[in-house]
């Protein structure tokens, strides 16, 4: 994921917190080598390697794909792990195939929130009720009763401060066409192929960060008008950072 | 510049055998996984990507490890809280164990009793004596046994191995390999200090930091690198001088959180003369400087490796290796002499060798590989496994002789 993650957790017990820090940190460090595109060594990679024929995974990515594929239908195809190019699930012999030779796996949507829900389960476990996660700045999950103050910066001009918002008990995630001094998006709209044009930003909250960050990538590639739309069926706060 | 595997390779001859048999031909392999903690939730998920195995059971006395694992396995495996259990009532043509290391030798040879062949994680035993009675059951069982030490199965590292043995660094100078980490290599506890189960289940999940489970760094870590010494080397060390201390996690635990060691292992030179090499290693827990690595001294090269990367830095002066541009491609960085004056130094104490070689990164995860290696073998009755209990006996006796070493002070010779 190629990503700072920061892991803030209260309590009274510092060698438990530690403990419990390493532990969360060490597992978004595994899910980020297994879950990433460009690791030759990842289980992604594996996957990507072998287009066109059902590869054996493990439970564990197995459900992430399940997991992506529900994201797919409920927003309407907008969210793709594999850009529009399509996979089968077999549930039984717990096989992903990707359905094109050009087709590869992109858990870059993705990644982080999972990894922060992972990060949030372990804390739960481990009896810490109140901390904040956050991985690149742009996904946060916010555990236990206390509300942390967020403040979500403007895309283009970074040093401009647009929402400040308490977060508690949710998932955020925060999407941009692009960022300060690029001129084309990253991001494709998964039925046309085509990078997005809007200059804008999007984010979600959500009841985890899974969740949030599957929505705030179809949000922003579906358009405003189609995102509002949709997002009122959910249990989501859809926010649009408008030029 | 890039050493490709495949063209490497073809020249050398250290291909890992694996993938010999077609998918769904066969009759799945019935595999049955003994500890289901971290490690072995690792190895336990990369089993499960493996064509034509099937776990069908797992095994765990902490039960919210076992949980893990049965969810990892999926919903044919059956779960049990003792092995013996699972061994009776299962009858797995193989079992893969990670358990604490105390438990190693017992556990591994009920499985060989239980006519199991075997994958036990490193290090192979407790103690040199176990590591040599399970070495003779092994043999008398003629069952298929592996030791985790996944370097072994690691394609930077078997490319590396043909490097060195080739000549590549010609003669081996000397050896230096270190596991640095900053953190407390404490797992946390899911209940409070205050419950009276506390106690119990510290010593349960901290094992590694207890001396009566654990041989500590050395054992954990050391045991992967000093292996990497005696697999290149093609021998054992004679003797090791060690020390080690707990001076920062003063915590309650009992085993160094810093060791430091030499070892002299006996060569020979390419007209068979012997002569002494010394390697040294070291492994901290309060500071990450330069992490996990090994480096492979040679009078005509130097070689870094570590589970990703793999570079080939040449002496000044050799021509090793007759890739085009490559001996001759100056390091911007390297001094420039021009009519007697120089004209930039660097301050970087490898510039002088130019820009390294770097070993094609090859595709694949050497915990996957080294695990699909093993079932290949299982599937062929092929004894031979990259990792058998011979290296396994050599690699346990390398690092328990170094925390002899520490806890006596002075050199301590390899057993005879």
């Amino acid at each position: 994921m190629a990503s700072l993650f920061e892991i803030i957790l209260r309590g009274h017990d510092v060698q438990h917190l530690e403990a419990v820090g390493i532990a969360v940190g060490e597992e978004i460090v595994r899910l980020g080598e297994k879950l990433s595109r460009f690791e030759p060594q990842s289980e992604v990679s594996r996957v990507n390697r072998q287009p066109e024929r059902p590869v054996r995974i493990d439970r564990e990515l197995f459900s992430l794909l399940e997991k992506c594929e529900e994201g797919r239908q409920l927003t309407g195809g907008y969210f793709d792990v594999t850009g529009g190019e399509g996979l089968r699930l077999d549930r039984d012999r717990c096989t992903v195939e990707l359905l094109k030779p050009q087709a590869r796996l992109d858990p870059g949507g993705i990644g982080k929130g999972y990894a922060l829900d992972r990060g949030g389960e372990l804390i739960r476990s481990f009896g810490v009720a109140s901390a904040l996660l956050q991985g690149g700045t742009s996904s946060i999950l916010a555990i236990g009763d206390e509300s942390w103050p967020i403040a979500v910066r403007d895309p283009a001009q970074p040093e401009r401060v647009v929402a400040t918002l308490a977060l508690r008990n949710r998932g955020f995630s925060c999407s941009v066409a692009r960022h300060a001094g690029e001129t084309a998006s990253d991001l494709r709209n998964p039925h046309t192929g085509q990078p997005i044009e809007t200059a804008e930003g999007c984010f979600v909250l959500a009841p985890c960060a899974t969740e949030a960050e599957i929505w705030s990538t179809a949000c922003l590639t579906m358009g405003q008008e189609v995102a509002r739309a949709m997002v009122a069926q959910q249990e989501l706060e859809l926010f649009w950072i408008e030029q | 510049m890039k050493i490709t595997r495949r063209t490497f390779l073809e020249t050398a001859g250290a291909t890992l055998a694996v993938g010999t048999n077609q998918p769904g031909l066969a009759e799945p392999t019935r595999v049955a996984v003994i500890g289901t903690g971290g490690r072995g939730s690792d190895l336990l998920r990369a089993l499960t990507t493996i064509d034509d195995v099937v776990v069908t059971g797992v095994c765990d006395d902490y039960p919210p490890h076992l949980e893990n694992g049965a969810r990892y396995a999926g919903p044919q495996a059956r779960q049990f809280s003792d092995y013996r259990r699972l061994l009776e009532e299962l009858k797995p043509e193989a079992v893969v164990i990670a358990v604490p290391l105390y438990l190693h030798y017992r556990v591994a040879r009920e499985c060989l009793e239980a006519g199991c062949d075997v994958f036990l994680e490193k290090t192979m035993c407790f103690t040199i004596e176990e590591a040599r009675q399970l070495s003779a059951q092994v043999a008398a069982a003629g069952k298929v046994f592996q030791v985790g030490l996944q370097r072994r199965a690691n394609p930077i590292y078997r490319q590396a191995r043909a490097m060195v043995a080739a000549g590549m660094i010609g003669q081996i100078v000397s050896f230096k390999a270190q596991w640095h980490r900053n953190n407390s290599w404490r797992r946390p506890v899911p209940v409070p200090k205050t419950d009276p189960d506390w106690r119990r289940l510290e010593r349960r999940l901290n094992w590694r930091l207890y001396k009566d489970y654990s041989a500590g760094l050395m054992a954990e870590l050391g045991s992967h690198q000093m292996d990497v010494a005696n697999w290149f080397f093609e021998t054992h060390p004679q003797r090791v001088l060690a020390t080690g201390g707990i001076e920062y996690f003063r915590d309650g635990r009992e085993v160094c959180d810093n060791v430091s060691c030499l070892y002299e292992y006996r060569l020979k030179d390419t007209r068979g003369t012997p002569y002494t090499v010394r390697a040294s290693y070291t492994s901290l827990c309060n500071n990450a400087y330069e992490g996990a690595s090994e480096l492979i001294l040679g009078t005509r090269g130097s070689l870094y490796l570590t589970s990703s990367k793999g570079l080939l830095f040449q002496e000044k002066g050799t021509d090793v290796v007759s890739w085009e541009g490559g001996a001759n491609a100056a390091d911007a960085n390297a001094a420039v002499v021009t009519a007697g004056k120089t004209l930039k130094l660097s301050n970087d104490p490898w510039a002088h060798r130019g820009a390294p070689f770097e070993i094609d990164i090859a595709e694949g995860n050497d915990t996957r590989d080294e695990l699909v290696s093993f079932i290949d073998h299982v599937r062929r009755r092929d004894p031979q496994t990259i990792c058998d209990v011979r290296t396994g006996l050599l690699d346990c006796a390398t690092i328990l002789i170094a925390n002899q070493s520490i806890e006596a002070g002075g050199w301590v010779d390899f057993p005879a």
